[in-house]
């Protein structure tokens, strides 16, 4: 049992399982949540963005209409200290009248209905002592962290190479704030039984949620329970334990009921997080064909005043092509602006954008091809150990997606290829995305009539976990999809890891598969000991596994189903654990390479307006075993969507004075809409990884990565005008 | 808050004349917003939509007069023919769903700047049909808007309807904004001919505290009338005119710099739609 | 105040509601009708997407009271019993759900397009129709096919 024996539905289109409910408006996320007496928050947030409370006046919102209970520092219960996960998590609220950014919860008010308690929420008066607010990064005042993660790394001798080299890139890239904005606002519902806690939440990590919330309560961990079993997106905004939970909590232990607070969209920009903007600074060094001699990559990203945040922008730079001298470093600011946290490839997203950038300068410098280039400079090995990668199918990924793209139809010369008042670019970008993977556990178990069900605490946010490891476990146990349920998204279950980091897949897979294997050495140890059993006296080895039987080996006459083993040892069912945790680089002798990519891109420029259509996109990927080759598409596609948001739209804007938050809404934060996206072509190439027992990639955010610089490479090849910064607007374009 | 329903105009009326205070509210795409996102909260609202008769226009004089409960999903569908120019910026609304609830009153009552039913009103010399218990007043819709998000109803006044000349030559709408769809404009612009007595509208939207006409535009345009090819540099002068009656401000959506020079652009490239509409006998 | 209106063919009954909330609002925690999802509060993003009186509206920008004797469409009442309408069985065939929230408002968004049209539309019609429901997980195009697909299987049948 250490590899896949079946591979039949691995790979398939199989359809999604939670599909009938989600299309029926029949899953339930935690804000359709509704309990028997249950009363509404609304958050009070902070208008200046630095100093300290003086005064609040809460008389007016106590008497408004339907109130049950104001909450501000002045009276809010005493909490204990957020413990890190792995990462720092905000310390919990309403512990001191500090301000640290504008948007900060400053109290909370609960009532019988939402509007009662927005409007009480209104009539709070609050008095500031204002102090001076740091909100540019380039502010000497700011605190500055150094090597922030100690991952700065260097080999080779980058001054002596870029000093030689024949060619130089020098250039400063930078992208801006972002925010996750998943569709479903975040929400907590809290509800106490004694001195027990259920909390309804949105987040992308129920056993993180319910270890912080514990320890902030003083409870022990199994008297809290997390119910996550559908979210509306993620995208990183629910890695952390923000606020307004523990705010919920406590406001559901004042009042005595439950407590639903449903954060805002204008409150999911200061709440939750949002990618840091980010400067980097890159120089290239190169031999007159092109050929890399040295690459320094130096970061700054933003911090707020009391978090934390692992965003290593240039680490890109240490995996993606092959030269022997490089240097990478980041540097972070501390600024009175609300939590930057991950965002859809985190560090990657902003790192590969100045990277494949760079390269592309490079290109156009000594006059090679920009795909050409990236072939040539494509590291046969990791280029910091020298050892082999577990898989990286990079060069594969830009060849076919040369050919897809018909990328020989490319007139290399600028603004040549015209349309009306229009200039036609291609551009192209590679992709190398980080390796990431944590523990986690999940359990199996087959049941009377032969089918199984899997629980793990983790939460499905709309990748298709459900549905792959659904497909995964039947493969193993030879069940078919439909006899397996998921059982998903409860902090009670077994321990798991995040959605997030592209890591679920591999961690929860290869526990599920760690499970299937003992749970299957169960069944063959039952039957062995069962003397009148097909299978008596077989050993594992021999033992084979589909439709619901074990066989022998080469005889599928000579078996029996998983139901009648059961029958025979007067069995209901027969579970197993199974955990996974990282293999080691060392052990294995190789580098575990996350997924890889390229991107081929046809933008359109009208000349006189500077506007920006993308007309087309390839996008060709290797993540290793590809599960469910239709649900892989579509986190594919929604993060090309999420790369056309980062390269043309999305911008959180601050405003410079007061560090407000400018364009909190939908209507003033552009995300793409459906006619922003042109068709896109996705493609799968690679083999198995051979770094986890299920050999897959994650792809969570790799589809994302890359787009932009694609974007602005083709940009480039259409106007001659070479855009830095992120999101490209028209004004630059024009200008 | 308290919840007005006016099932007759004569019934709204009285209601707006008894609570000056009320808000009116058709399709709720933007009074809706405001209290969704907690911005404030009116006294009272004062629901239109029963009153069946402002979801009708008529003809009258040269003039739809369009009913105030009309929304942009039926004048796309039953007026693009007689307004060109307000059926265009209609289709540019928002998204179908809010189409199919807003109207150019609420667009009206809104005024704001950056309104896409603006440009073509101005363009066409519409003119707004105001009515109180005190009677009616007919206000030329370039008289319509005093400030930034302010207009000149009383208030006990309402929207009754619109009086949109039928055309009476090109007419066409432009606007920029970021994204291909459900876009606010980072400027508009919209223009009118009017073949019979060789006269030019235009309504600039987006790009100063209020729509407005380019005044100097429409004279030069007006005294240099179409005839043969357009000549390049009546173009670019147009263009310059255009831009040169805007007002811009720098904000999220766009720099005052990018307006005015997207507005030179857009004023070029829709005056060449029109001219060759005129050209070709008035098929565009 | 009291608000009365006909929900998926079935008379409802609202009481207690304040004038300023939203159908949506009344809809999810009145009614117990959770199905249309709130996102933006500002019509920007469809996921709140009901009929009422026949017509797609986001149900967030339509006051309780405007509701009043009007009949409402949500997405729960699109299936018949077990059997899903041929645009839900569509948006699962083609992998054009992932986390699901926007799914009520395109479910029915797209179900009033082909309600409305003989054959199959045309991409730029899709778009056209679509365009006021975003989307940040699947990417649109496979809501695009998925549109297709229910169009295809209404006019073959």
């Amino acid at each position: 049992m250490t590899t896949i024996q079946q591979p039949r539905i691995l790979g398939a289109g199989v359809d999604r399982v939670d599909g009938p409910l989600k299309v029926t408006g029949q899953a339930r996320y935690p804000n359709d949540v509704n309990l028997p007496g249950m009363a509404y928050a609304a958050v009070v947030r902070s208008t200046i963005p630095s100093g300290r409370i003086t005064r609040m006046d809460t008389t007016a919102a106590e008497k408004s209409p339907g109130v049950l209970e104001v909450i501000t520092h002045e009276n809010a219960d005493h909490l204990g200290e957020a413990p890190a996960t792995f990462i720092k998590n905000p310390q919990p609220p309403l512990q001191d009248d500090a301000i640290r950014f504008y948007g900060q919860y400053i109290a909370v008010v609960v009532a019988d209905t939402q509007q009662n308690a927005t409007a009480a929420a209104g009539l709070i008066e609050v008095e500031y002592e204002r102090h001076e607010a740091i909100l540019d990064p380039h502010d000497p005042r700011a605190e500055r962290i150094k090597d922030p993660w100690g991952e700065d790394t260097a080999w080779g001798d980058v001054r002596t190479a870029l000093n030689r080299a024949p060619v130089m890139i020098d250039q400063t890239y930078t992208t801006s704030e972002n925010t996750n904005n998943p569709l479903g606002l975040f929400t907590t519902l809290a509800s106490w039984d004694g001195d027990t806690l259920t909390l309804h939440d949105s987040n992308q990590w129920p056993n993180m949620i319910q270890q912080v919330v514990a320890a902030m309560f003083g409870l022990p961990r199994d008297a809290v329970r997390v119910l996550t079993p559908f979210v509306g997106g993620g995208f990183g905004a629910g890695l952390r334990c923000w606020s307004h939970i523990p705010l919920a909590v406590m406001a559901a232990r004042h009042v005595g009921r439950p407590v639903k607070l449903e954060l805002t969209r204008p409150e999911m920009f200061t709440g939750l997080g949002h990618r840091t903007s980010s400067i980097n600074w890159i120089r290239l060094g190169a031999t007159r064909d092109g050929r890399l001699t040295a690459i320094e990559h130096e970061s700054l990203t933003t911090l707020p005043l009391d978090g934390d945040e692992y965003e290593p922008c240039s680490s890109v730079s240490t995996w993606s092509y092959a030269s022997p001298n490089v240097t990478a470093r980041d540097q972070q600011v501390r600024l009175n602006i609300p939590w930057t946290n991950f965002m859809r490839a985190p560090g990657d997203a902003q790192g590969n954008f100045a990277l494949e950038s760079a390269i592309d300068e490079l290109a156009w410098e000594v006059g090679l091809d920009p795909l050409e280039i990236r072939l040539l400079n494509y590291a046969e090995v990791d280029p910091k150990t020298g050892r082999p990668w577990s898989s990286n199918a990079l060069r594969r990924c830009l060849e076919v997606g040369a050919q897809r793209f018909g990328w020989s139809n490319r007139n290399p010369e600028i603004g040549s290829m015209r349309d009306g008042h229009e200039l036609v670019g291609y551009g192209v970008a590679g992709v190398s995305f980080f390796w990431y993977q944590q523990p986690c556990s999940a359990k199996v178990i087959v049941r009377g009539d032969g089918s199984a069900y899997v629980r793990s605490a983790v939460t499905d946010i709309g990748t298709g976990t459900y549905t792959i490891m659904a497909q995964l476990a039947a493969g193993l146990l030879g069940l078919e999809v439909d006899q397996v349920e998921m059982q998903l998204g409860d902090s009670s279950m077994p321990v798991g890891t995040a959605a997030g980091g592209s890591g679920l897949t591999a961690a929860l897979g290869s526990a599920v598969h760690d499970a299937c294997g003992r749970l299957i050495q169960k069944f063959v140890d039952l039957a062995g000991t069962d003397p009148f059993s097909p299978l008596a006296n077989v050993p594992f080895e021999d033992v084979a596994v589909s439709e619901g039987r074990l066989f022998r080996k080469g005889d599928p006459t000579r078996g029996e189903s998983l139901a009648r083993i059961l029958a025979v040892h007067g069995l209901t069912e027969l579970s197993a654990d199974g955990n996974s945790t990282p293999n080691s680089p060392d052990q294995l002798g190789m580098t575990p390479a996350g997924a890889r990519g390229a991107r081929f891109v046809e933008v359109r420029v009208d000349e006189d307006l500077g506007r920006v259509r993308v007309a087309r996109i390839v996008t060709v990927n290797d993540g290793g075993r590809i599960l469910n080759e239709k649900l892989a598409r579509s986190q594919i596609l929604g993060g090309t969507v999420g790369g056309v948001g980062m390269a043309l739209f999305e911008d959180t804007v601050t405003d410079k004075d007061t560090g407000r938050i400018a364009n909190a809404t939908f209507g003033d934060y552009l995300i793409p809409v459906n006619a922003d996206i042109p068709d896109v072509h996705v493609e799968f190439v690679g083999e198995p990884d051979a770094f986890n027992p299920i050999g897959v990639k994650g792809i969570g955010e790799i589809g994302l990565v890359g787009v932009a610089p694609a974007i602005a490479n083709g940009i480039f090849h259409a106007t001659g005008k070479r855009i830095r910064s992120l999101p490209i607007t028209m004004d630059e374009v024009m200008d | 808050m308290d919840f007005l329903r006016a099932t007759t105009w004569a019934e709204a009326l009285r209601m707006k004349a008894d609570r000056p205070d009320a808000t009116p509210v058709q399709g709720g795409t933007d009074v809706m917003v405001e209290i969704n996102l907690d911005k404030g909260r009116p006294k009272a609202l004062l629901d239109l939509t029963p009153v069946a008769e402002l979801t009708e226009w008529s003809v009258e004089s040269g003039n739809i007069r369009i009913g105030a409960g009309v929304t942009y999903t039926r004048i796309i569908a039953e007026l693009a023919d007689r307004l060109p120019g307000l059926a265009q910026a209609s289709r540019t609304v928002g998204s179908p769903q809010i189409r199919n609830r807003g109207t150019v009153a609420g667009n009206l009552g809104a005024a704001s700047p950056a309104g896409d039913s603006h440009p073509p009103l101005l363009a066409s010399g519409a003119i707004v049909e105001a009515e109180s218990v005190d009677g009616t007043r007919m206000i030329p819709v370039g008289d319509f808007y005093t400030g930034v998000k302010r207009h000149a109803l009383a208030s006990h006044e309402l929207i009754r309807a619109i009086h949109v000349p039928v055309k009476r030559g090109p007419q066409y709408f432009s606007k920029i904004g970021t994204r291909n769809a459900m876009v606010i404009a980072v400027c508009s612009f919209g223009i009118a001919l009017n073949a019979e007595d060789r006269t030019v509208g235009t309504g600039i939207g987006s790009a100063a505290p209020t729509p407005r006409r380019a005044v100097e535009a429409e004279a030069f345009l007006a005294g240099n009338w179409p005839a043969g090819d357009l000549d390049p540099a009546v173009a670019k002068r147009f263009g310059e005119l255009v831009a040169a009656a805007a007002a811009p401000i720098d904000d999220v959506r766009g720099s005052s710099g990018y307006r005015v020079h997207a507005l030179a652009v857009m004023a070029r490239r829709t005056l060449g739609w029109a001219w060759q509409e005129l050209r070709n006998g008035g098929r565009s | 105040m009291r608000v009365n209106v006909t929900v998926n063919g079935a008379p409802m009954t609202a009481d207690d509601v304040w004038p300023g909330e939203s159908l949506l609002y009344v809809l999810r925690e009145r009614l117990g009708l959770p199905g249309a999802k709130n996102a933006c509060e500002q019509g920007e993003c469809g996921s709140c997407t009901v009929y009422l009186d026949g017509l797609p509206v986001c149900a967030c920008l339509v006051a309780a009271g405007q509701a009043e004797g009007r009949e409402v469409l949500t997405v729960e009442g699109l299936a018949s019993g077990e059997e899903l309408d041929p645009v839900q069985e569509a948006f699962v065939e083609c992998g054009a759900v992932q986390c699901g929230f926007c799914t009520p408002g395109l479910i029915v968004q797209a179900h009033s397009l082909i309600a409305g049209h003989d054959g199959v539309p045309a991409d730029a019609e899709i778009r056209e129709h679509l365009a006021g429901n975003l989307c940040r997980c699947t990417g649109y195009e496979k809501i695009l096919d998925a549109v297709r697909l229910a169009a295809r299987r209404k006019a073959g049948s």
